[in-house]
């Protein structure tokens, strides 16, 4: 499976008995690279403007991004995580972790959003990295989601972006498949469909 | 969009030719006009408006309307088709009008119906100043730069045809519009299908997103400048244009010529 992690960075996460999210990791660094990205998975405070190359050259979009940033770490919402890779602010890793009480439970799926200077004024690349099994998640991770198609608005930061996608988990919407076998089984089989969400679940664990 | 390859193009000319299709000249000539419009600037120099009638032929009741329209506004400017023409033309317009005839006062209002608006915006749980001040600022400081007499018409041409500056203008006149919109939901709910919130997602919020008469009356009416709309088309008679004023009964400041899908500037 792609990772979106180059050579040396592997963090490990499996889930634990703990119901609480930001302790539903527990997770082993060989290397410490990726020690940003570990920070905010574990929700510690830590300022990333000295070790993430924000740009030296400023433009609109990599302003933005790093206001993106600032209001992920100040009001993170529930569940969900991203920060810019070390050397390039236009590529982010995410993690949006299965909502509670639903089949998606425990799952921690890794995404990538790829950003071009023309953002916000385009929307981000965004893909799952981790393997989905969901209505509107294409097998290569691509994800057709309405507001990061059509109905962009510059208005949508990444933290609005992350939200609508996990939303979208346990929301799919049958009308847009974009992986058939999911959206019949979601309309003809849910216990079916629900054994094969806990099996990405699972995956996500190791993957 | 479904692309045939070249050959299997061929074989179906004949076919499609016997259901009136246009000639491949005409397609031609139209995929040649959609790549210049592509290139063509956000905001065009001035030109006349009876350059106008050239697209259309002269049986056409169009070109009757056009040579009306050009009596009392003789010129026009050419506004980008990308959905966001509206919105470029009456904001481009509305400032050109106030740094070459605007009063002070009216200057003024227009910087503090801005300044009224963005607060207005704060109050929405969905808002925060790092979303929204990428949009806000610049205008702002444009209107600033208006009521202190330091912006003139040259830098504002140049600022709304620069692409990612001019899309920021575009959308905080989005947002005047979803603010707008959301404070007076009770009376536009019933022009936008039951829901003000989801009409501001799918049909205000979105780059590209063309405008229609509810986006119109309500951008006019939140920045109390008066807009008329001169609509070109075949439903009109041969001489006389279809002419609308937003909001109704206040004199226009901003004239806007229509033909379906799009709207560009007039000038006097």
């Amino acid at each position: 499976m792609a990772s979106s992690y180059s050579e040396g960075e592997k963090v490990r996460t499996r889930p634990q008995t703990s119901r609480r999210q930001t302790n539903l990791l527990e997770i082993s660094v060989v290397g410490v690279q990726n020690l940003s990205y570990l920070a905010t998975t574990l929700g510690t405070r830590v300022k990333f403007a000295d070790h993430v190359e924000l740009g030296t050259m400023s433009t609109p979009a990599r302003r933005r991004l790093m206001r993106d940033f600032k209001r992920l770490q100040e009001d993170p919402p529930a569940g969900i995580n991203g920060t810019p890779m070390e050397n390039n602010i236009m590529m982010w890793n995410a993690v949006i972790f299965g909502p509670e009480e639903t089949p998606w439970e425990g799952g921690t799926f890794r995404l990538t959003l790829q950003f071009t200077e023309e953002y916000p004024n385009k929307a981000p690349v965004v893909k799952f990295v981790s393997r989905m099994f969901h209505p509107n998640i294409y097998n290569d991770g691509g994800i057709c989601l309405d507001i990061l198609q059509n109905q962009w608005s510059p208005i949508y930061d990444i933290s609005a972006i992350l939200t609508s996608i996990q939303s979208l988990l346990t929301d799919p919407n049958p009308n847009s498949p974009a992986n058939s076998e999911a959206a019949r089984l979601y309309a003809v089989n849910r216990r079916e469909y629900d054994r094969k969400v806990r099996e990405v679940v699972e995956r996500s664990w190791t993957a | 969009m479904r692309r045939y390859p070249l050959l299997a193009l061929l074989t179906r000319r004949k076919e499609m030719e016997a259901q009136d299709r246009p000639s491949d000249e005409a397609i031609l000539e139209q995929l040649q006009e959609i790549k210049s419009a592509d290139q063509a600037p956000l905001i065009a120099p001035i030109r006349e408006t009876v350059i106008l009638c050239q697209e259309f032929d002269e049986h056409n009741h169009q070109r009757g309307q056009i040579n009306t329209v050009s009596e009392t506004l003789s010129h026009y400017r050419a506004v980008k088709r990308d959905g966001n023409c509206f919105l470029r033309a009456f904001g481009f317009q509305c400032m050109h009008q106030l740094i070459t005839v605007g009063s002070p006062e009216e200057k003024a209002h227009f910087r503090d119906r801005l300044a009224k608006i963005y607060a207005t915006l704060l109050t929405f749980p969905d808002m925060s100043p790092m979303i929204l001040d990428d949009f806000y600022e610049p205008l702002r400081d444009m209107a600033d730069a208006i009521v202190a007499g330091t912006l003139t018409a040259d830098d504002l041409l140049q600022k709304f045809n620069d692409p990612m500056e001019s899309d920021f203008l575009v959308m905080f006149l989005r947002l005047v519009i979803v603010a707008h919109l959301r404070t007076n939901h009770e009376f536009y709910a019933p022009f936008c299908g039951g829901s003000v919130e989801a009409f501001c997602t799918t049909d205000v919020q979105p780059m590209g997103r063309e405008c229609d008469q509810v986006q119109i009356i309500a951008l006019a009416s939140a920045m109390e400048v008066g807009v008329e709309i001169i609509s070109v088309d075949s439903a009109s008679g041969p001489r006389d244009p279809l002419r609308n004023v937003f909001p109704e009964g206040m004199p226009p400041r901003i004239h806007l010529l229509f033909r379906p899908g799009h709207y560009d500037v007039l000038l006097p």
